[in-house]
């Protein structure tokens, strides 16, 4: 059975890290708990995090 | 223009869920995103920046893309075709309520007869499990299981028959969400839901497919007869309750997926990518930044979003209107010849 959601998620962030470099690590951070990664979204930026909103596929 | 090899494209984005004041009802970027349309090629834009309700007023060399279908398009994981006319499959949730099903079977008539759209089957799935909650200012969405959606999409494609699919549910949200929308102090709560439904699709079949909401006969009635006080923007959603009007229109003729160096729409030939405001954030714009592409971003266009502290992207041009964004499109034009 397989689950589609969006949620939050958050990726250790270097100070000018560039944007496709933050997707990418979402993307690993996803794959690797077995969700496929869809679209996502940067919603901020603090110290040394990157707040993500991502649409994934899961499976139950 | 269009018959020489290169092509002049933009892509302007407006994503639904954030309350955009361009944008942030159904089909209020119509007007914007055709005057953009009317300077270039060929424009690329999400489906609903473009459906109004049972209208998709969009002009033709507006390319109607399903957003996870861009993201894959600017990282270069797949091109497109031109537009060409489509053989559309729909998948509708058989609801309890047989007014509201019996609604989206006449809009399918209408549009067939009418309109002349391609409708090749349909197909029935029980009502999926779908819940939506408000986050931060912004709703999130989940979809317990897709495997019915998934089987119904793979039944409509065995067939030969169908070249896109539209997909039509019932998404149960709260009125006073809906009325908060309706008077511009929410977003759209229905976007983030139906985007699940189609990226589903799309990722598993490499189709076009875009989703429009079907109404209950309640909802009907509070979304028509009862909000004649709403937001201007949003009249569309009040004038017509047959939805899924405006995806059949802008599947019609929606590029089809290529694979990478198959299609006729390439990267390559993308000049631009406009944005609203703040909305520097997406994989389009990363990889409009990594890819040379200038990015426009639009200040009229206000959202949710507040500027990211702490970054500065390069070959980001800001203006104040869209006009000025069509300025700059223009400039842009004489530029590459």
């Amino acid at each position: 059975m397989k689950g589609i959601k969006t949620e939050n998620i958050s990726v250790p962030y270097k100070e000018e890290e560039s944007l496709e470099s933050i997707f990418s690590k979402a993307d690993d951070l996803l794959m690797r708990d077995k969700k496929k990664p869809l679209r996502m979204v940067l919603l901020d930026v603090v110290n040394a995090e990157a707040r993500l909103l991502v649409s994934f596929i899961y499976e139950k | 223009m269009k018959n020489s090899k290169k092509k002049f494209i933009v892509a302007s984005i407006i994503p639904t869920g954030i309350q955009c004041s361009i944008g942030g009802y159904i089909g209020d970027a119509t007007l914007v995103t055709n005057r953009l349309a009317s300077v270039c090629d060929y424009l690329i834009t999400n489906p609903n920046a473009v459906n109004g309700g049972a209208f998709n007023l969009k002009d033709k060399n507006v390319l109607y893309v399903e957003g996870y279908c861009i993201d894959q398009f600017f990282r270069k994981q797949i091109e497109m075709s031109l537009p060409q006319k489509n053989n559309i499959g729909v998948i509708l949730e058989k609801l309890v309520d047989t007014t509201a099903v019996n609604y989206a079977l006449k809009s399918i008539e209408a549009f067939q007869n009418v309109a002349g759209i391609n409708i090749k089957k349909i197909e029935f799935i029980k009502p999926l499990n779908k819940s939506i909650r408000l986050h931060d200012g912004q709703f999130c969405g989940e979809v317990e299981d897709i495997t019915p959606l998934l089987a119904a999409a793979k039944k409509l494609l065995k067939s030969g028959q169908v070249d896109a699919i539209a997909i039509s549910t019932h998404i149960q949200v709260d009125n006073k969400y809906i009325r908060q929308h309706q008077k511009g102090l929410l977003p759209n709560p229905y976007g983030l839901l139906e985007a699940l439904l189609s990226h589903s699709i799309t990722d598993a079949f490499g189709i076009p497919s875009a989703h429009a909401p079907i109404l209950t006969k309640k909802e009907m009635e509070l979304f028509l007869f009862r909000s004649f006080d709403s937001d201007p923007r949003s009249a569309l959603e009040n004038i017509s309750a047959a939805y899924l009007g405006s995806v059949l229109l802008g599947l019609d003729r929606a590029p089809r997926l290529m694979k990478y160096g198959e299609g006729k729409i390439k990267l390559e030939d993308v000049k631009a990518l406009i944005v609203p405001s703040n909305c520097l954030r997406s994989i389009p714009v990363a990889w409009s930044i990594k890819y040379n592409i200038p990015i426009i971003q639009v200040r009229e266009n206000k959202n949710i979003f507040k500027p990211l502290k702490g970054r500065t992207e390069k070959n980001i041009i800001t203006v104040d209107t869209y006009d000025d964004a069509i300025r700059e499109v223009l400039r842009l034009r004489e530029k590459a010849g």
